[in-house]
């Protein structure tokens, strides 16, 4: 949880060395990079990008209810309700910020017995309704929806708590009700409100399992579940192909949950999720209604649908772009020409956008009015959201000490006149030298996103100017060529990918992550790459295949007993199969890890390492004290005591270094 | 491994699981003192942006004082005898938005300090909440636009853990008064089910936790935490409800919207004191927008963000008026929570629920102009069971605030309290405060 504090902390940081400086000019130079100064890595510390950290992410809000609607197939705004999680960075999906308060359990548990009690059971349910064995048809639905709900096979032990669960409840409400608790009861386990990314140890790092990756996937890409077809994947251990890891991540960026995926991403990037609820005076802008404020969102959300999936897909179109997408009540407002053809049953259409300085996303209603006070512009305002959200640099709040009123409205100055003290009074300049005059470059497009060709009668002056950036410096008039001034930057595309790669992966790349980071940028450095490319590349990294940590610090079963513990009665040792199942392998490393333990079972993980210099066809003997029940990821000779487990079609052979893991269940 | 032993871990996990690793943190549980008075409920309310000192204070000192026509603390004329104007206290060490939401309730703590850095009102919650079906509650008024962070939140159940409020009425009306079953055997037998849930998620927990390492491991314990909060809601409690235990009607409207900012503090203030009433709990909060808030006060004529006003230079009489408007809106509305709580009479005792509780008016910063934490407004109102006296306007110099904060621990009866937050910003009761 320490993690979580570093952002607030640095600013805090910032702000203190600022006031030490004791009325002197502060000289904030942006820091290089957004998580506290760290510069990028040199290309030889880099040589072998290092994955993160082993995780579990709790379901963000916007993923639970994607996730219930993917699951029980019926829509749910539960999450969009739940208390609202600690944004880091501009995004609400960072996994140290993802923990379960008091309040948000309590909202979890009755969104659950809600759910549960809309849930279509006829349909979930695997038999016909009444059952003709209930107690099977229990059975059956616990393993195959708790599959889905936990986007794994669901062990016996857990299998068992539910069917408890479902007798207990069943007694007096019936099959469809003991099934209702069931949901009730699985929405709430940590199984399915956290998704895993702990991995198996290989000998030298966490390896992912199959559906780890899918969920990981999945959420990365979809914000939801696997689908059936990558849970198929899963299933059968493709998706350890990395190949395979490559083509489903282009399969699923295009469903329909990866579009609005990738809404999802631009609406917290460049915080226009606020659009709806940013606080505006009516008495000033009286047309800016929540009609309009919806279809400003409406305009975004199609034109980056449009750039990402029909257009170039490239960062050039999203910010230097000349057409839009409106209807007739938004080209009202604009004061533009309504859209006459294909439009869509909103009634939205492409038009060219003539307004002086248009570019792209960078000139929608959205931005220009998220970014701006609540009675004029703000080129502070626009000046920060270029710095911190593209260009990756943030920026220290003001020093304490200082009068910081924000310039009143004086209708015989331009609002550039009126900032004109920040350029001159000693403690504001240095700060807001990185951001005013970028945002003066905004200065033709009002309060509400409307283009303005004067500001009451004065002249505009767009000019504007990008310092103590990376690669970005230089002057533009207006927001056209600012626009282009961004597209053409590699430090623009490098902020970018650390922007997507935080949403994606739930962390704070540059620090945590910088090797990987940079490789996932590298893709953008071809002008005509997609940002299909640069989430493809975020969501097969290293990252989303191993992790790193502390090797286990031992092989035993965590829930062995103390060497102290006085002998116990053994009980007597199953007589050994007539024949010798098979020898394990030379050469292959084996860790058991027990995963669950009940009175009469267990499940135990394994994973064999081929520590050889030679491909081999693995074979692992291992010890299982009962009887299997099942077994997974392996075929298995022998039922119990010695069992030799050889790997399955997709398995079988270990590369040298090679790692993989099988499980099993017993019954004692 | 021995079927024995294997069903002896099991049996281990499940206590480890019940037990409650929080209480725990905050010591021993001190027997409260039965011969002193004390209060029996604390509220913490909450407006942002700091203040205009010179629009603010109060004329006179100690118990002659009086409210300047037209200042910001005017509307609580009323309840000039129900108050305790405090002062000149500093955030010590602290400046800005970000640093006086942190430190307002919490004292600046950190992990090592002996408050383990909780804010009063989730640290009072943990010694005085257990036997309630809320521990505390939290409730806002347009918190959570930006979603949560340290610039939004203001309590911290530990160093670094912020307790999000809830926003929405509709959602506090559910939780507090919107379950309630048939008949008793009804209400028993799901009562029963909703615990067997319960105890099956604390079983995955458990073998969850093995298989993490230390750190996503705490996480695991939060959710622990959590329900054994869950569980405390369930099974109601053992808190008294007042004769005027009455739920308020909650108006259907969308909590968000600028302009719904006067209805939904109403209610949530309505709510608060229902809560109250109902014994639901005995620690509430209300939080209002937080620090930095953008809130146009349409209804007092303003149209510029609340931020945007407070940062108006004495020289600009326009903006200085507009800001005093809406500073004087949020005392009305703390004035409205007094007038609820002063009519409604203490169950079982003497006098009305607000002679019996504490109530804490916290800013966040001094004078908003310049940043700073230094002389933050605080107003305290209520008797705390004797334990205060109200209708005093004390003015310290250059005091840290947690010495307020140890105060308000003893107003509660937790009189073995001793500092509050950062230990170096010294220990000891506020001077001359309780009696």
């Amino acid at each position: 949880m320490k993690r979580l504090l570093i952002p607030s902390l640095a600013l805090l940081t910032a702000c203190q060395a600022v006031g030490q400086i004791g009325g002197a000019t502060p000289d904030p130079t942006p820091e290089a990079g957004r998580d506290g100064g760290v510069g990028a890595p040199s290309p030889e510390e880099c040589a072998a990008p290092a994955p993160g950290r082993r995780v579990l992410r709790r379901l963000a809000r916007a993923e639970y209810d994607h996730t219930v609607r993917d699951l029980l197939g019926i829509p749910s705004d539960h999450g969009a309700r739940f208390a609202s999680d600690t944004v880091v960075e501009g995004f609400d999906n960072h996994a140290d910020a993802l923990t379960i308060s008091g309040l948000l359990a309590d909202q979890l548990r009755l969104a659950a017995e809600e759910l549960g009690a809309r849930a279509d059971v006829a349909r979930l349910v695997p038999c016909a309704l009444p059952p003709p064995d209930a107690a099977a048809c229990a059975r059956d639905f616990v393993e195959a929806f708790g599959a889905r709900a936990f986007r794994r096979p669901v062990t016996s032990a857990e299998a068992a708590r539910y069917v408890q669960l479902f007798e207990l409840t069943s007694a007096d409400e019936g099959f469809e009700g003991g099934v209702r608790w069931v949901i009730t009861a699985m929405l709430q386990s940590p199984h399915f409100l956290h998704r895993p990314e702990l991995g198996t140890w290989n000998g030298a790092r966490y390896a992912l399992d199959a559906w780890e990756r899918a969920s990981l996937l999945s959420y990365s890409i979809t914000g939801t579940m696997p689908d059936a077809a990558l849970f198929e994947l899963a299933r059968s251990g493709a998706l350890m192909d990395a190949a395979v890891l490559e083509r489903e991540a282009r399969r699923l960026f295009r469903t329909p949950s990866g579009r609005a995926n990738v809404q999802r991403f631009v609406g917290q990037w460049l915080s226009i999720d606020r659009l709806a609820e940013v606080p505006k005076d009516a008495v000033t802008y009286p047309e800016l209604t929540p009609q309009i404020r919806a279809k400003m969102k409406r305009e975004t959300e199609r034109f980056v649908e449009h750039v990402v999936f029909e257009g170039t897909g490239t960062i050039t179109e999203l910010l230097t772009a000349d057409y839009g997408f409106v209807d007739a009540a938004l080209a009202g407002y604009y004061g533009i020409s309504p859209p006459t053809e294909d439009l869509d049953s909103e009634g939205f259409g492409r038009v060219f956008r003539g307004e002086l300085g248009y570019s792209g996303i960078l000139t929608h209603g959205s931005l220009l009015t998220t970014h701006a006070r609540a009675s004029s512009t703000s080129p502070v305002h626009r000046g920060k959201v270029v710095r911190e959200r593209l260009l990756c640099q943030p920026l220290p709040p003001p020093p304490p000490g200082i009068v910081v009123q924000p310039p009143p409205l004086d209708p015989t100055l331009t609002t550039r006149e009126r900032y004109a003290a920040h350029g001159s009074v000693a403690a504001c300049v240095g700060c807001h030298r990185v951001m005013d005059p970028i945002g003066f470059a905004f200065e033709h497009w009002d309060g509400i996103g409307r283009f303005r060709a004067d500001e009451g009668g004065h002249v505009i002056d767009a000019r504007g100017e990008i310092v103590s950036s990376r690669a970005t410096d230089g002057t533009f008039d207006g927001t056209a060529e600012l626009g282009r001034r961004l597209a053409a930057s590699p430090e623009v595309s490098s902020c970018l990918a650390e922007e997507w790669a935080r949403f994606a992966w739930g962390v704070s790349p540059r620090q945590e992550l910088p090797c990987v980071t940079d490789e996932v940028a590298r893709v953008l450095r071809d002008p005509a790459a997609r940002l299909e490319d640069l989430a493809v590349a975020i969501a097969t990294s290293v990252h989303a295949r191993e992790r790193t940590g502390p090797a286990p610090v031992t092989d035993a079963p965590p829930d062995a007993p103390p060497v102290d513990e006085p002998p116990v009665d053994e009980p007597p040792v199953e007589p050994p199969p007539s024949e010798p199942p098979g020898t394990t392998s030379p050469d292959l490393q084996i860790d058991v890890h027990n995963d669950a333990t009940w009175e009469t079972g267990f499940c135990d993980q394994v994973t064999v390492t081929n520590l050889g210099a030679t491909e081999l066809e693995w074979v692992a003997v291992v010890h299982v004290a009962g009887t299997l029940t099942q077994h997974w990821n392996s075929e298995a000779d022998g039922e119990g005591g010695d069992v030799a487990f050889r790997g399955a079609a997709w398995n079988r052979a270990l590369a040298p270094a090679g790692s993989t893991s099988f499980g099993y269940c017993a019954s004692r | 491994m021995t079927s024995i032993s294997r069903r002896g871990f099991v049996r281990g996990l499940g206590a480890a699981a019940v037990a409650a690793p929080f209480f725990e943190l905050l010591g021993p549980r001190v027997a409260r003192a039965q011969a002193v008075a004390s209060a029996k409920r604390l509220v913490v309310f909450f407006s942002p942006n700091g203040t205009i000192h010179s629009k603010w204070r109060p004329s006179g000192t100690g118990a002659s004082f009086t409210f300047p026509a037209g200042s910001i603390l005017e509307p609580l004329a009323a309840h000039r005898a129900d108050v305790v104007v405090v002062d000149g206290l500093d955030f010590i060490g602290t400046s800005n938005h970000e640093g006086g939401m942190a430190a307002m309730l919490t004292g600046g703590g950190s992990a090592s300090s002996p408050t383990a850095g909780a804010s009063i009102d989730q640290y009072v919650a943990g010694r005085i909440g257990a036997e309630s079906r809320f521990a505390s509650l939290e409730l806002g008024v347009q918190t959570s636009a930006w979603g949560g962070s340290v610039q939004t939140r203001m309590s911290y159940r530990r160093a670094g853990e912020l307790v999000p409020p809830d926003d929405r009425p509709d959602e506090v009306y559910r939780r507090l008064f919107g379950e309630v079953a048939g008949t008793p055997s009804a209400a028993d037998a799901l009562l029963r089910k909703r615990k067997s849930v319960l105890d099956l998620v604390r079983a995955e927990l458990g073998v969850l936790k093995r298989a993490v390492g230390a750190e996503e491991g705490q996480k695991l314990d939060r959710h622990l935490d959590a329900l054994r909060a869950v569980e405390n809601g369930l099974s109601g409690g053992t808190g008294v409800p007042a004769a005027a235990c009455t739920p308020p009607v909650v108006p259907r409207i969308d909590a968000g919207a600028n302009d719904h900012f006067p209805d939904v503090t109403r209610v949530q203030t309505d709510l608060l004191v229902a809560a109250l009433a109902c014994g639901a709990t005995k620690v509430a909060s209300l939080q209002c927008s937080h620090t930095v808030s953008p809130t146009v006060f349409s209804w007092t004529g303003s149209g510029d963000g609340h931020h945007s006003l407070s940062h108006s230079d004495d020289g600009n009489a326009a903006g200085v008026a507009a800001f005093v408007a809406a500073e004087r809106w949020f005392t009305a509305q703390f004035s409205y929570l007094l007038d609820r709580l002063a009519a409604l009479p203490e169950p079982g005792a003497e006098g009305s629920m607000l002679d019996h509780t504490l109530v804490v008016w916290a800013k966040e910063l001094g004078d908003a102009r310049l940043h700073e934490c230094r002389a933050v407004p605080f107003v305290l109102a209520g008797r705390a069971g004797g334990r205060l006296t109200p209708g005093r306007y004390l003015r310290y110099s250059g005091l840290s605030h947690t010495k307020l904060l140890v105060s308000i621990c003893h107003a509660m009866g937790l009189d073995d309290v001793t500092s509050f937050g950062d230990l170096s910003h010294g220990t000891g009761a506020l001077e001359g405060l309780l009696g």
